[in-house]
């Protein structure tokens, strides 16, 4: 049933973009967080995104019935960020080295509001299809109700 | 008999049906993937959807009328579209073009749903001799 795949093709779309939100905050969260379990400050994170090909039980349904034989999207992977952390010069700060410098995670303040609003944006897309999708649905439950 | 009742304009619908249903899915896939980088946008393809939406049964009446392609197999199909990416990225997702393609597909769903209950209306007023 092609209607019921576009609602989970949309949801993918909703849990990788939610995911995504849920980076952006960790990010925010940590501009100024010097320390990090693994040492050094903290690195920022970027979730990888991935078009989901099909999978054995939608290559089966395809065979069966002719379908998009697609699944949306999903994160394959949440990465570091490789670029270098930032050097900033505070005397009194604890994790300041010999010259003065402490290093502060590699987080930009305005990518991150940036990546936030696309994220949001894409996120709205996604329930507006899903939207569609269930009207649509619906809509051929009352086929010959009143018939 | 059931030919006469069912046939005609029921499988053309229904066809028409699960093509808007097969073109919800691409349209979500593509919504889906919007930050994908990379991604290349699917479409369903509406000439090969509208020649197959043409039953056999058609025929020109008139020598000057445009000749009639006979019906694929498949009824749509789903295409990597080919045009030049929206992004530094090589995404070619336009989500403006894709929610314009979505409010159409919903209308145009809406639409043939209610040609198919209409039809069904008919039959029953048919079947009951118009009266109660």
């Amino acid at each position: 049933m092609s209607l019921f795949n576009a609602l989970r093709i949309s949801a993918s779309g909703l849990t990788a973009e939610r995911l995504r939100l849920d980076v952006i905050a960790d990010n925010l969260a940590n501009v100024h967080t010097t320390r990090s379990a693994a040492g050094g400050p903290y690195r920022r994170k970027v979730a990888i995104l991935q078009e989901r090909t099909e999978g054995f039980g939608d290559l089966l349904s395809t065979r069966a019935t002719p379908s998009a034989g697609r699944g949306g999207v999903r994160v394959v992977a949440i990465a570091e960020d490789p670029t270098p952390p930032q050097r900033v010069y505070q005397p009194g700060h604890p994790d300041a080295d010999a010259e003065g410098y402490v290093l502060m995670p590699n987080v930009n303040v305005v990518t991150e509001m940036v990546d936030l609003i696309t994220a949001t944006r894409a996120y709205e897309a996604n329930v507006t299809a899903m939207n569609a999708a269930k009207q649509m649905a619906l809509r051929t439950l009352d086929i010959g109700r009143n018939a | 008999m059931t030919d006469k009742l069912f046939g005609g304009h029921y499988p053309l619908l229904k066809r028409a049906l699960h093509a808007c249903a097969l073109r919800q899915e691409a349209i979500a896939h593509n919504l889906a993937n919007v930050n994908t980088p990379g991604y290349r946008r699917v479409d369903v393809s509406f000439e090969e959807f509208l020649r197959a939406a043409q039953p056999s049964s058609l025929r020109t009446t008139h020598p000057r009328h445009f000749a009639l392609s006979p019906s694929p197999a498949r009824s749509s199909s789903v295409q990597p579209d080919t045009n030049a990416p929206m992004r530094a990225d090589g995404n070619t997702v336009d989500i403006d073009y894709e929610m314009a393609q979505l409010a159409e597909n919903t209308i145009r769903f809406q639409a043939l749903s209610q040609m198919v209950s209409g039809r069904y209306q008919s039959l029953k007023l048919v079947i009951t001799g118009g009266g109660r």
